[in-house]
């Protein structure tokens, strides 16, 4: 017997030649046993684009990806094109895409009465469902959600998103440590942004909203927002400047957030309709406090906390402003609750009555 | 019965002038048009106020605000002592439609039978109906000449109550105030008046402030307090804008 072996190569270009002496010619073809497409389902939002691959498993257990190699198809452009492999989202809908490679050569093995030349078969193939999917995220208007500590979050730090096909699961998240979402119960699918951002710590951010339809592939869209100040206060040093003589007389001074975007908000700026409510988180000294004020400015305002009586009168006490300022933008009420903690007032003698 | 006592003052003398401006003497001419105003604000129809589980107060302040809009002066009902748990305020429901002031204001005081009410001008009175023969009682009190110069906060004219009261005691009087702004203009202002109340005093103090100006008095007996508010702001306070909005 004169049988030898002739180790050529390997994997897609090898071949492993047996030659028999009786007359039979044993050829071995190494080659793919097996091919798909990576991923699988598959899914893309529309416009956006998803990179497949075409993976080859070769009968010596290597892989490769073959994407560039092979050839690809839709099975509906109007809903997604593709070429080597990179998946364009046309419109919303499911499509089949499908890869081949004719000339790959598969794993096989005979014996002949002549000799077989390798590969003795060639061809491979994939396929892949997925879907393309519209997913819009949208914030309010100017993409802005408000620091503080906001009563009324709901209609101003929103977030919303459509999508097709419906029936998935959405996750959030904010590149801003401290943010939290709440999901909208009506109107949605849609959060409500809250954040710890402090005031004078305004931003950007990035808020993400993922969309995963079972089986079928997420995707992910991504809003610049920009955290904003409504209101602030400028001054609230206190001064002692009872005319009356014996107190104390606190002056804030406000200056209403200036909105960027002024130039597109209707009726106009600052503060409109405002509210003013205040309240002492002590007892309220002898209930001559009226707790709502009308604080209405277009621009910056003051607010006055006084306690001045021609007659000297001692009290010590804490008093806490809550102070909820409302302001009516084009497209939103907005309230901001202001906290500022006056202590250790004490209402003495300041001086005779001029 | 009805609540209502209205107070027009055509005799008194009343002049205002700001420093460095000729006084002016309103004309008989001038003090008619203002009783006619006075009656117009009173015969606006108000074409919905709906209150709900508040106190006269509460309702003033929202009737106030529009859309019909007037300046008021409450007096709240005193407590004898400053340490005394607060007088409780009964609450109501009122839902009005298509009445005239002068009848929304009468439904108010009806509501709380302790308050009757009086107009002044443009401005509004309510106090308590107890106190309306009490010549002692601080908002009842009469100037024959109240001199008020360059005042450039309220609590100018306060003081200016209190120390030109007639003896023999010196009044108490304070300004207890949380929210609101001082609201007066920068410009010093003088106000002489003849043969006037506290409360009428009281009242062109506020409306120096502006003309939806707003005053509560309460507090105790021994301890009587003053606030001043607006449902609107103050003239000199805004600002042109800078640029004009468009659509969005």
């Amino acid at each position: 017997m004169d049988r030898y072996v002739i180790l050529a190569a390997v994997d897609a270009a090898t071949y492993n030649i047996q030659k028999a002496t009786c007359g039979w010619w044993c050829t071995t073809c190494q080659g793919a046993v097996d091919s798909w497409i990576v991923d699988n389902p598959w899914a893309v939002a529309v416009t956006g684009t998803h990179q497949l691959s075409f993976t080859v498993q070769n009968h010596s257990g290597t892989q490769v990806n073959d994407a560039g190699g092979a050839g690809w198809g839709s099975s509906n452009t109007s809903i997604a094109t593709v070429s080597t492999g990179l998946v364009r989202g046309v419109a919303a809908g499911g499509a089949n895409i499908l890869a081949n490679d004719d000339g790959y050569p598969l794993y096989a093995s005979e014996c002949s009465g002549i000799k077989l030349e390798c590969p003795l078969a060639s061809g491979i193939s994939g396929s892949a469902q997925g879907n393309v999917i519209q997913l819009t995220v949208q914030g309010n208007p100017y993409n802005s959600i408000f620091v503080g500590q906001d009563p009324n979050l709901a209609g101003a730090n929103s977030i919303f998103a459509t999508v097709n096909p419906t029936g998935g699961t959405f996750t959030e998240s904010s590149n801003q440590t401290g943010d939290t979402f709440t999901p909208v119960t009506s109107g949605g699918p849609g959060w409500v942004v809250h954040t710890t951002t402090q005031s004078g710590n305004v931003g950007g951010r990035q808020i993400t909203i993922t969309y995963t339809v079972s089986g079928q592939g997420q995707v992910s869209k991504s809003l610049n927002v920009t955290a904003r100040e409504f209101a602030y206060a400028t001054s609230n040093s206190p001064s002692n400047s009872c005319t009356l003589g014996y107190g104390t007389k606190y002056v804030y001074t406000y200056t209403p957030y200036t909105h960027p975007d002024n130039a597109a908000v209707q009726p106009g700026l600052g503060l409109s309709g405002t509210a003013v409510t205040e309240s002492f988180s002590s007892t309220p000294p002898a209930g001559t406090i009226t707790g709502n004020g009308a604080l209405n400015a277009s621009s910056q305002f003051n607010d006055t906390l006084a306690y001045c009586s021609t007659a000297p009168l001692t009290v010590s006490m804490s008093i806490t402003q809550y102070i909820a300022i409302e302001a009516v933008f084009g497209y939103q009420v907005r309230q901001n609750l202001l906290t500022y903690s006056s202590s250790g007032i004490t209402l003495t003698n300041q001086g005779p009555m001029q | 019965m009805s609540c209502l006592q209205q107070v027009f003052q055509c005799g008194a003398l009343l002049l205002t002038v700001t420093l460095g401006m000729p006084s002016l003497r309103p004309s008989m001419q001038q003090i008619g048009l203002e009783v006619q105003s006075q009656n117009a604000l009173l015969e606006t129809t108000v074409p919905e106020f709906e209150l709900h589980d508040g106190t006269v107060l509460d309702g003033l302040w929202k009737l106030a605000r529009g859309p019909v809009e007037f300046g008021f002066g409450f007096e709240k009902v005193l407590k004898t002592n400053l340490s005394d748990p607060e007088i409780p305020d009964p609450r109501f429901n009122l839902h009005i439609r298509d009445k005239p002031l002068r009848e929304v204001l009468d439904a108010l005081c009806d509501a709380d039978p302790r308050y009757m009410w009086s107009n002044d001008g443009a401005t509004v009175n309510f106090y308590p109906r107890a106190i309306v023969n009490d010549s002692s009682y601080l908002l009842n009190r009469r100037f024959q000449k109240f001199d008020l110069k360059g005042a450039t906060e309220v609590q100018d004219g306060l003081l200016a109550i209190a120390r030109q009261l007639s003896p023999p005691t010196v009044e108490q009087i304070a300004q207890a105030q949380l929210g609101g702004d001082d609201p007066y203009p920068p410009e010093p202002w003088t106000l002489i008046l003849e043969n006037v109340t506290v409360r009428q005093v009281v009242n062109r103090l506020a409306a120096h402030g502006g003309p939806r100006g707003i005053w509560i008095f309460g507090g105790s007996k021994d301890f009587r307090a003053f606030g001043f508010f607006n449902t609107r702001p103050s003239p000199w306070l805004e600002k042109p804008k800078e640029s004009e909005p468009r659509n969005p």
